[in-house]
């Protein structure tokens, strides 16, 4: 296992490149995210004596909550801010952001960089909003509001380019076509507030989310009545999940139990990895694209923890 | 010799008189025009800890930097400064000071009490003038669009899709 230390920052989220195998993006903030300044961390896995090099660091006024790739150029990404801000890096360039987005009212908790089209990014705030963007636009191209309580976790579908889901604290989450101004479907996921939701890789039909109940919930959007599979085992809130892109029945979980869980959902005892080695909240957490079973996290701990699980390839 | 003193002993270990590592530095420095001078500062540290674990102590770089930023600041001389790459990012931005780090709990009762945080940072709210990079890679295949065109190719016997799999360096050895 790789070691990072974010030093002074709080993980809140991660993301490996979609272009690099060996490049992984971290946002963090101070004083976990109370109050204080951001740093994006863009780190070489695999680069240098100890396993992990930092290529870049980009600091910024207020925390930073969520952090994704472009999919278009190899070298940007966005983040999303505890100020209501977003900011597009070019990590070609050193300091400043190429592009700067202040419209949210409130905290950003969530970006995510649509994986079809590859133009556009949708955002999550805790204004109850969310909004579609793209990087060479000086504006959002388009709001919603139907959510009544913040928005902690939006996720573009892997097969369908204009459809995304948004997962809040309204206990629901929604299913959602740029084209239509009101959502395609809503779900009452839980009976408590949501923080994350993403899409099965492999079964375009089908959602996973992570709740503040303790549990994941798989659901098939056909059949969206009760869930297919309840997955319990976290202590604490479910802060994120995330589809493996490599098998559609192998889910991560990072909680503030301060584990991450990895779950194969069609294993009669689903739970397949426990990973205890963060001592505080763990918030972030992702599948390396293309080098199958290595998976990174971030948490409170200041913390990145980056390793290859051998279950994962056996299953 | 604890980690302590290894740093120290690093930190003042003279490379300017060493020939054996002065002599491989032009090389090492060769392709680095377009880098910024942190980049090249941190290329030379990194170089000097690779030295200096190999034929001086070894001693781990990533321990030696959080020694390096805990340490107190009036503790550098003036060289030290110009010498480490971490400092030298963070002197466009900060004065370096490292403030006590406070709990979750003192953080909350701070800001109800009104109190000032100590540490913040102000970051100009301003673009980067230079021009953004163009994309230079076309998008990668994600591993299930993969998967689902390879099952495709074999339906049509059509052997031309994948192209960008290997476009990026295969790094996956690594682990």
């Amino acid at each position: 296992m790789f070691k990072f230390r974010t030093e002074g920052y709080n993980g809140y989220s991660l993301q490996w490149s979609p272009f690099f195998e060996n490049k992984l993006a971290v946002a963090g903030s101070a004083n976990y995210g109370l109050v204080g300044n951001g740093r994006l961390f863009i780190l070489g896995v695999g680069v240098g004596p100890n396993g992990v090099a930092v290529e870049r660091v980009f600091d910024t006024q207020d925390g930073l909550f969520d952090v994704a790739w472009s999919e278009a150029n190899e070298n940007q990404l966005v983040t999303a801010s505890g100020d209501g801000s977003l900011k597009l890096w070019d990590t070609t360039l050193a300091d400043f952001p190429i592009q700067n987005w202040h419209e949210h009212q409130r905290e950003v908790f969530s970006v995510d960089w649509n994986l079809i089209s590859k133009d556009m990014f949708v955002t999550g705030s805790w204004d109850h909003t969310i909004k579609i963007w793209r990087p060479e636009m000086p504006r959002s191209l388009q709001t919603w509001t139907e959510h009544t309580h913040c928005v902690y976790s939006t996720a573009w579908s892997p097969y369908n380019p204009s459809m995304f889901a948004s997962a809040s604290g309204d206990q629901t989450v929604k299913i959602w076509d740029i084209k239509s101004p009101r959502s395609m479907q809503t779900i009452h996921a839980h009976t408590n507030e949501i923080l994350s939701v993403d899409w099965n890789k492999y079964q375009d039909n089908t959602i996973v989310t992570g709740s503040v109940d303790h549990t994941i919930k798989v659901w098939d959007l056909r059949r969206p009545d009760r869930e297919v599979i309840c997955l319990p085992g976290h202590e604490y809130a479910v802060r994120r999940v995330k589809c493996s892109p490599h098998k559609g029945n192998i889910i991560a979980s990072a909680s503030y139990d301060m584990s991450v869980r990895v779950w194969d959902m069609a294993a009669p005892v689903p739970m397949v990895e426990l990973h205890d080695a963060h001592t505080e909240f763990v918030l972030g957490v992702d599948f390396n694209l293309y080098v199958e079973g290595q998976i990174a996290t971030c948490a409170w701990d200041e913390n990145v923890h980056i390793m290859t699980l051998p279950s994962l390839l056996r299953r | 010799m604890s980690s302590d003193a290894a740093f120290q002993a690093f930190d003042h270990y003279d490379f300017d008189k060493d020939d054996r590592f002065q002599a491989g530095l032009p090389s090492l420095l060769k392709n680095q025009e377009g880098k910024t001078e942190s980049e090249r500062l941190e290329l030379i540290q990194r170089a000097r800890w690779f030295y200096y674990t190999k034929f001086v102590q070894a001693f781990d770089y990533t321990e030696y930097q959080q020694w390096k930023i805990n340490r107190n600041p009036t503790d550098n001389n003036i060289s030290d400064k110009q010498d480490d790459p971490v400092q030298a990012k963070d002197s466009s931005t900060d004065d370096n000071e490292t403030p006590k780090r406070l709990t979750f709990q003192e953080i909350v009762e701070r800001i109800e009490k009104g109190e000032e945080i100590p540490g913040i940072k102000q970051i100009p709210n301003k673009l980067n003038e230079a021009a953004p990079s163009e994309a230079k890679l076309s998008a990668r295949p994600k591993p299930w669009e993969v998967q689902q065109r390879s099952s495709e190719a074999i339906d049509s016997s059509s052997g031309t899709n994948d192209e960008n799999v290997n476009s990026n360096p295969t790094n996956s050895h690594i682990l």
